[in-house]
């Protein structure tokens, strides 16, 4: 085995030793054990927000971007660099008060009692469940193809042992607290990111030098145009890609479902910074490194690898093995974590609530577990016989994502008029569109992004049906009430209402 | 600058200059959060959030 | 195969109010004093009244065993790795309220002086809330989904677990303070919870402008 082997070997069984011991210490007392894992401060959260939904992406997605289309592929950090801050202010503090108001642990369920019918649950759920996993089938070929690179043995083969780590984390990794992972595995990201772009800069004699030579390869490559030029640039596409990861996070339920966990209202202020801080420094980093790859390694085969090739390339063989040993115990993080979400929303949020109400407990685990594999034998399946780009499934998945479910998110806390049809038509529009827009190829004719046409869709579905059903289909009283409340901060009657036990509402007696 | 044209050195800098801005006004904007957690600080802190935080949805 | 006490149940519609064979009635840990003074602290120099009110829960107690997904049988290992693998069961007090049937863990053992069943439906017509009533079934189902949703969240998917009903659900009628009041600028009513003094707005009112 090669050093970098080693690191990798001894990283997971650090990782899966500290699974070991926080599992112990969470024994130790049951409130720690049954009640750990709520409040989590700032820093924590934007870390979080950022590192459960990028790591294969960043890695493999923005390189390859960066490879082939140059300093245009920065539209879409553009974009990325606002999301954290974007959804912590539009919906953090509101999300976490309405959440506690209404009492929902999970993100979709949180949508179910803002919109309450069951409808909300049937359509959230199997869209989040079929995009999440697009999101997981990244994270397997990134975690593929880096150990590939790190190990030497074939891709078919490296993946096979990729995903098996991931499944074996997911069953039976001890980590506690997920969010604390999250946390440790967003730090190893950024440090090693950096390192590669120092590494990568250093060898190409400064960026001057290297936005230079990329010049003369073709001198599009340095503008924001595309590698065409300008004549044939598609603002729509642009516009996409500013969107799809700014506002699109704020669809994804599992980023949405970390400002549920905050401890306090002004966490999200904080949790900006940190977000704004961390994005500042990681999000560029690859794109930059992508760019410069075509003067280090000018006939790369794979565009995807450019990241990891170039690392390999321009850092010493013990930084590779560090560097790598950390990004790989990201991404295997970061799918452990998403596979273990479709799997929960699979067994809670479908099939007992659908199909088995009085499921037992040993058998809602069962679901959740074959869940996992069911959906890691497919990914398998799908990433090793015909490998689709990292890059474009990422954002397909967001995308989706972004269109059917921003709306209903934006509107749950914020628009009081937005009910149960509303939400339904807007959910399916979003979904719909957005899919049948991509695989229809209706981008390369109109030159209009598919994330545009998603979200005008299920915006205007919303508002019109909404608007429309407000007779028929009133949103409840108690909805009402619970979003007033959330509007209330500052004021002094607010100041008496902030603060208060919500569970008491449900104590009131008929004369009080 | 930086061997880039101008206009992709405006774009680079620039959004994620206005983001930095939009954070700021956003962290001075919502300075009066903070009253909502001397609220909650004020009204023992562990029984209110144990309370919360041990919420389940009903009987979904 | 375990049994499921909740699997009988035919679904969630009940026409009648269950009530349950058994009732507790806890004591305040807050006295009318200390409501009051929850009361002033939101109103400052405020007169007002206090009256105890009792509302009706339904009360559980659950025991959560987890084992790792290799190790099924639990036979005594030695101290520091079993703690490891398998935790010993961890009971839990599951509150359910009969109105709104949501249900939150108890951090304490409900004792309290055995009073008529009659008493706890009292305290049920003196309440217009909305909301399922849940029945027993209902309140195992709901206790059963609150603690394995804790205990899921912390360990993962390898984990087995397994949940045994400790006490069949009985029913609790838990004290509140309602203080009703004003000072010079407001008026107001606030509920006071009587086990951990946290508060509920029910009605407040602005009496001058300032």
């Amino acid at each position: 085995m090669n050093l970098e082997t080693w690191f990798l070997v001894i990283y997971f069984i650090a990782m899966a030793g500290i699974g070991v011991w926080t599992l112990k210490i969470g024994n130790k007392d049951s409130e720690g054990y049954l009640l750990g894992g709520r409040s989590l401060g700032p820093a924590v959260t934007a870390l979080r927000l950022q590192s459960s939904s990028m790591s294969g992406y960043m890695f493999l997605g923005a390189g390859s971007l960066a490879y082939t289309k140059g300093y245009f592929s920065l539209w879409y950090a553009m974009g990325d660099i606002g999301g954290g801050v974007l959804n912590l202010s539009i919906l953090g503090r509101r999300m976490r008060k309405l959440s506690q108001i209404l009492g929902s642990l999970t993100s979709i369920e949180y949508l179910e009692h803002r919109y309450p019918s069951k409808w909300i649950r049937m359509i959230a759920a199997p869209v989040a469940v079929f995009c999440i996993f697009f999101y997981v089938m990244t994270q397997f070929i990134a975690g593929g193809r880096g150990l590939e690179m790190v190990t030497g043995i074939p891709y078919a083969w490296a993946l096979l042992v990729a995903i098996g780590v991931i499944v074996f984390y997911t069953f039976l990794g001890g980590y506690l607290a997920v969010a604390y992972t999250d946390f440790v595995q967003a730090i190893i990201m950024l440090i090693g990111m950096v390192w590669i772009l120092i590494g990568t800069l250093q060898a190409v004699g400064g960026w001057t030098a290297g936005n230079n030579a990329v010049g003369e390869i073709n001198p599009n490559l340095l503008t924001m145009w595309g590698p065409e030029g300008f004549g044939s640039v598609q603002w729509g596409v642009i516009i996409g890609a500013v969107l799809v990861f700014s506002i699109g996070y704020m669809g994804w339920p599992h980023v949405n479902v970390s400002h549920m966990a905050m401890k306090r209202p002004s966490v999200a202020r904080t949790a900006s910074l940190y977000a704004t801080g961390f994005n500042l420094l990681f999000i560029p980093a690859p794109y930059i490194v992508g760019i410069m790859a075509l003067i280090i390694l000018p006939n790369l085969d794979n565009p995807e690898l450019a990241v990891f090739q170039v690392a390999d390339t321009v850092l010493p063989n013990f930084a590779v093995g560090i560097v790598m040993a950390g990004i790989m115990a990201a991404i295997m993080s970061t799918a452990d974590a998403l596979l273990l979400q479709s799997g929960t929303i699979a067994s809670q949020d479908l099939f007992q609530r659908f199909i088995k109400k009085d499921m037992s407990d040993r058998q809602s685990v069962w679901v959740s577990r074959f869940t996992v594999l069911i959906l890691a034998i497919i990914g398998y399946w799908v990433a090793v016989n015909d490998p689709p780009s990292v890059a474009e499934v990422a954002i397909f998945a967001t995308t989706v994502l972004g269109a059917a479910f921003v709306p209903v998110y934006v509107a749950a806390a914020w628009w009081k008029k937005a009910n149960v049809p509303g939400a339904i038509v807007s959910m399916i529009l979003g979904t719909v569109s957005s899919v049948s827009w991509q695989m229809a190829g209706l981008v390369d004719v109109t030159g209009v992004d598919p994330m545009g046409v998603g979200i005008v869709c299920s915006t205007l579905g919303l508002i019109v049906v909404s608007l429309a059903t407000q007779k028929s289909h009133p949103v409840p009283a108690y909805v009402i009430d619970a979003l007033k409340e959330t509007d209330k901060i500052g004021a002094i009657p607010a100041r008496m209402l902030i603060g208060q036990n919500d569970a008491l509402a449900g104590q009131v007696p008929k004369d009080a | 600058m930086f061997g880039l044209p101008t206009a992709t050195v405006v774009i680079i800098f620039g959004i994620p200059a206005i983001w930095v801005i939009y954070t700021l006004i956003f962290v001075y904007l919502s300075r009066g959060w903070k009253a909502e957690d001397v609220a909650e600080d004020q009204l023992t802190p562990s029984a209110t959030e144990r309370r919360s935080g041990t919420e389940n949805g009903g009987l979904a | 195969m375990r049994e499921h006490p909740d699997s009988f149940a035919g679904g969630g519609e009940k026409p009648e109010l269950i009530a349950p064979e058994t009732a507790l009635k806890l004591a305040p840990n807050i006295t009318a004093a200390e409501a009051l003074a929850v009361f002033r602290r939101k109103l400052p120099n405020a007169d007002a009244e206090v009256r105890e009110v009792l509302h009706p829960f339904w009360s559980t107690v659950l025991s959560a065993q987890t084992s790792s997904i290799f190790r099924r049988n639990r036979k005594p290992e030695p101290a520091g790795r079993a703690r490891a693998e398998a935790s010993p069961g961890q009971c839990m007090n599951v509150l359910v309220n009969a109105y709104s049937g949501k249900g939150y863990l108890a951090d304490f053992d409900p004792r309290g002086e055995t009073v008529a069943v009659t008493e706890w439906l009292d305290a049920f017509e003196s309440s217009d809330q909305a909301g399922p009533q849940p029945g027993p079934d209902d309140v195992r189902r709901t206790a059963r989904a609150l603690v394995r949703t804790k205990v899921l969240k912390t360990v993962k998917l390898g984990m087995g677990l397994s949940l045994d009903e400790i006490a069949a659900p009985s029913g609790i009628l838990k004290p509140n303070w309602v203080v009703t009041g004003d000072n010079d600028k407001f008026s107001a009513t606030i509920l006071v919870d009587g086990l951990d003094s946290s508060h509920y707005i029910v009605r407040v009112e602005k009496l001058t402008q300032d």
